[in-house]
């Protein structure tokens, strides 16, 4: 059984504690200290007097620090505390420990204060499949710290922690006597240094020393800029409410910087295990929040095109003009044992490069950033027909080519299970799912409006449109299962259907792909008792034989595939079912304070009456956090239409008013209301 | 392919180089290439520009510098290491600007020899299956 965690972070560095502060050390866990993809503490644990302490309270202040206030003994003991502790964590950069002992007595007080500390310098992927290390780990005492240190070659990590009080330190810890007066205090401030790398001569500059030495906003100024910069809600739902300023400072949190462009941060995927750039989920999370922190758009596509893929690698799995799908700094990645430098395997990420530059563009009419990509873009649309289309039938399908540890599905339902027949059975690869066909279709369609209005290349918009429209007059014929009314969720290598119901059809409705006469019963499907939960959409239907309520791919609701249905729902004229999606998820926000998690069970609303958390280690996620912002673009109809934004609005039962005000885009900044009684209200330019 | 760092060099020098054509237009500048070599440093200066490469012993002010042992470069020039991991395990050295060394040795250093295009992967693959489901019919 996992115990409740608490954690602070600041981009990729990131501590994962218990309720008490404490780190204890795990294999199977990420509890401790990280930094790029390496854990620097796996011991951290305070005592006094020999006794661990209990937490009276806890103080979640921001998302960078943590107050903790503990009393020695076990909560029974609590009244007689003649001493407490304050523990005052936070994050920037280092990690830092402020301790404070305070003696409550009429009596001088003798205390033994002891941080026990260590690090095991495991690898994330160490973590996720337990191995031992190749490498040697050793410990000094030097100048007042104790540093603790990894070598593998000429790899090295290290861990200095010091201490602003005078310590007794050993190799596994720091202890502190302490005569303190009646009614007095102590203080001590322990620093925790990750390093990498650490330069060994004078004139060293390492990207690792260039990387710590950049220049940065502090972390507080930092946030109350981005949410000083994000349009303003005034709704009369409180959980609207709530999950609206929860995503936001999430968001902001969930942000990092890349080595090759420190100064803008972007998205990662979400922790503890995914503090990183992903391809699909950092461009899901920039579409999501275009209307409200358009900024997170350009850093991404930026370093997405930077990595984009030159040749060819079965281990890596890249090809040329391939968007990457997940890049990781550690030991396993370093030594190429694990493919992440980056890893390519994703099928969805190079049509998504060119929907994520088109939607920015409409957004923000940034055509300088769109005329820079124009060569990636192509290399990119290329890419679905050159490289993606791996049987030559005009379908973008996914086999993987690392079978050591490469991924089985390479759509955004990744596990192993996540792609099935009706009956339950295992479809041959490759796989064509029915979703990358929909990116694929929307991607030429996009990039052949960028030919025309920006990059000046009439008969290439021409040739995309044709592609485009041949794919889909294709993939209606193909696909659609004319039993059932549905669109297969993929093809096999035989051209096959494969038959399940899932809610990729969903992504369908948001590409555009599907013929406007069956978008009908793709609707009916989705908001059906099937699929419909009464919390959410099912990511596979309640009748297929591998649906399973608690299956991560396989029958929970995920709030990111939500906002993704009902923002195709909207498209295909479903307004009332759009909002419907986004009234149910934003409810079941309620039950999680407003920060939804990655997945929630799919049992039926009726039975359990509360969305069921399912058991997943991520918390906060990128694109749940990202999803209730597009719900609110798809209540209020949000399009940018040249020098205008466009509304639409069309509110679920629970909700009656919302107010989206100073929403920037190519308009400059401007407002959107949205009435239940049907009052629909113009946009106001503010300038 | 090239057989070594300092053939690569040379193939690019005379801009022999595939990759070449695949450099971004922001790829321009001098990259001072530092080859460790039992005891000795040989230096080489690499100039970028408007996908061409200029090559010699001998130049001015580099925008990034890249240092390495022959033997961890020549594996790279024959595509049985990759730059980014090189790096991140400090087989390689990179100073000044990361994107422009990243630019160098991710794109004009080939990759693996025995990779497959996806295309003959799937077909390669879907053959060996059909032999195998066709053995296990006939049993």
């Amino acid at each position: 059984m996992i115990e409740k965690t608490v954690s602070i972070l600041d981009g990729n560095t990131f501590v994962v504690t218990n309720e008490q502060g404490d780190v204890s050390p795990s294999r199977v866990y990420p509890t401790g200290l990280f930094s790029f993809d390496t854990r620097f503490l796996s011991t951290w644990q305070l005592s006094l007097n020999g006794e661990r302490l209990s937490v009276l309270s806890r103080d979640d202040l921001q998302y960078f620090e943590r107050h903790f206030f503990l009393v020695p003994g076990e909560p029974t003991h609590y009244v007689d505390a003649k001493v407490s502790v304050i523990r005052e964590q936070s994050i920037c950069q280092d990690f830092i420990e402020r301790l404070t002992v305070l003696n409550h007595d009429l009596e001088p007080a003798h205390f033994t204060l002891r941080v026990e500390m260590g690090t095991d310098f495991a690898d994330l992927f160490e973590i996720k499949d337990v191995r031992d290390k190749t490498g040697t780990t050793s410990v000094f005492q030097e100048g007042g710290n104790l540093r603790f240190r990894y070598e593998r070659g000429e790899f090295r990590r290290d861990t200095v922690i010091s201490s602003t009080a005078e310590a007794e330190i050993d190799d596994a810890g720091m202890t502190f006597d302490i005569h303190l007066e009646p009614r007095s205090s102590w203080r001590t401030e322990l620093h925790v240094q990750p390093v990498i790398q650490e330069a060994t001569g004078d004139g060293d500059r390492t990207i690792w020393s260039a990387y710590r030495s950049r220049s940065r906003p502090k972390v507080r100024q930092d946030l109350e800029r981005w949410l000083k910069r994000a349009p303003t809600l005034i709704c009369d739902y409180e959980p609207l409410q709530t999950v609206y300023e929860r995503s936001l400072i999430d968001l902001a949190a969930m942000r990092y910087a890349s080595l090759t462009n420190p100064s803008s941060p972007l998205p990662t995927a979400g922790l503890p295990w995914f503090m990183t750039i992903f391809g699909r989920d950092s461009m899901f999370i920039c579409l999501q929040a275009l209307p409200f922190a358009p900024q997170l758009t350009p850093p991404v596509l930026r370093l997405l095109a930077l990595l984009q893929g030159v040749t060819l690698d079965d281990f890596e799995e890249e090809e040329p003009g391939k968007i990457l799908h997940e890049f990781r700094y550690g030991e396993s990645a370093a030594f190429e044992e694990q493919p992440h430098t980056p890893y390519y395997g994703s099928a969805d990420a190079t049509p998504l490069f060119v929907i994520l530059l088109d939607e920015y563009e409409r957004w923000t009419g940034d055509s300088t950033l769109i005329r820079r990509l124009e060569p990636n873009a192509r290399k990119a649309l290329d890419w679905i027909d050159e490289y993606g289309d791996l049987l030559g039938n005009g379908y973008l399908s996914y086999f993987r080519r690392n079978t050591i540890n490469g991924l089985e599905n390479q759509c955004w339902k990744d596990s192993w299970d996540g792609i099935s027949y009706h009956d339950g059975r295992l479809p041959r690869p490759p796989r064509a799912t029915c979703e990358l066909q929909g990116y694929a279709y929307d991607a030429k369609i996009r990039g052949a409006r960028l030919a025309r209005e920006c990059w000046n290349d009439p008969a290439y918009a021409d040739r995309l449109e044709r592609q485009a429209a041949e794919l889909k007059e294709r993939f209606n014929r193909d696909f659609w299962i004319p039993e059932r009314e549905y669109f297969a969720l993929g093809l096999d290598p035989d051209g096959k259907p494969v038959d399940a119901l899932a809610s990729n059809i969903g992504h369908l409705l948001w590409s555009g792909i599907v013929e406007p006469a069956r978008a009908k019963k793709v609707a009916q499907h989705l908001l059906g008792p099937h699929m419909f939960s009464g919390w959410g959409v099912r990511t596979l239907a309640s009748t297929e034989a591998r649906y399973n309520p608690v299956g991560y791919h396989v029958g929970t609701v995920w709030p990111f595939d939500n906002s993704i249905i009902a923002w195709g729902l909207r498209r295909y004229g479903f307004r009332e079912e759009a909002a419907r999606v986004a009234e149910a998820v934003i409810q079941a926000s309620a039950y999680f304070h407003g920060r939804l998690p990655e997945a929630f069970a799919g049992y039926d609303r009726t039975l359990t009456n509360y969305p069921v958390e399912y058991p997943t280690a991520c918390s906060p996620q990128g694109w749940s956090a990202g999803a209730p912002l597009l719900f609110l673009r798809s209540m209020l109809g949000l399009e940018p239409h040249e020098n205008h934004l466009a509304t639409d609005p069309v509110l679920p039962p629970s909700i009656r008013r919302i107010e989206l005000l100073d929403i920037p885009g190519r308009w400059g900044r401007t407002n959107a209301f949205g009435l239940r009684s049907g009052h629909h209200q113009r946009p106001q330019a503010l300038r | 392919m090239a057989g070594s760092v300092a053939e690569l060099l040379d193939k690019l020098g005379r801009n022999q180089n595939p990759g070449l054509r695949e450099l971004p237009a922001w790829a321009q500048g001098t990259i001072r290439l530092d080859i460790r070599d039992e005891g000795q440093v040989e230096q080489w200066f690499i100039t970028l520009n408007k996908g061409k490469a200029q090559v010699s012993t001998a130049g001015g002010e580099p925008k990034a510098i890249l240092c390495g042992k022959r033997s961890v470069l020549d594996l790279m020039a024959r595509g049985e290491t990759k730059f980014s991991p090189a790096v991140f395990r400090a087989d390689l050295i990179v100073e000044g600007d990361l994107r422009l060394a990243d630019a160098f040795g991710r794109i004009l250093f080939p990759g693996p020899p025995m990779a497959h295009h996806p295309r003959d992967f799937a077909r390669e693959e879907g053959a060996k299956r059909d032999r195998e489901d066709r053995e296990h019919s006939g049993r």
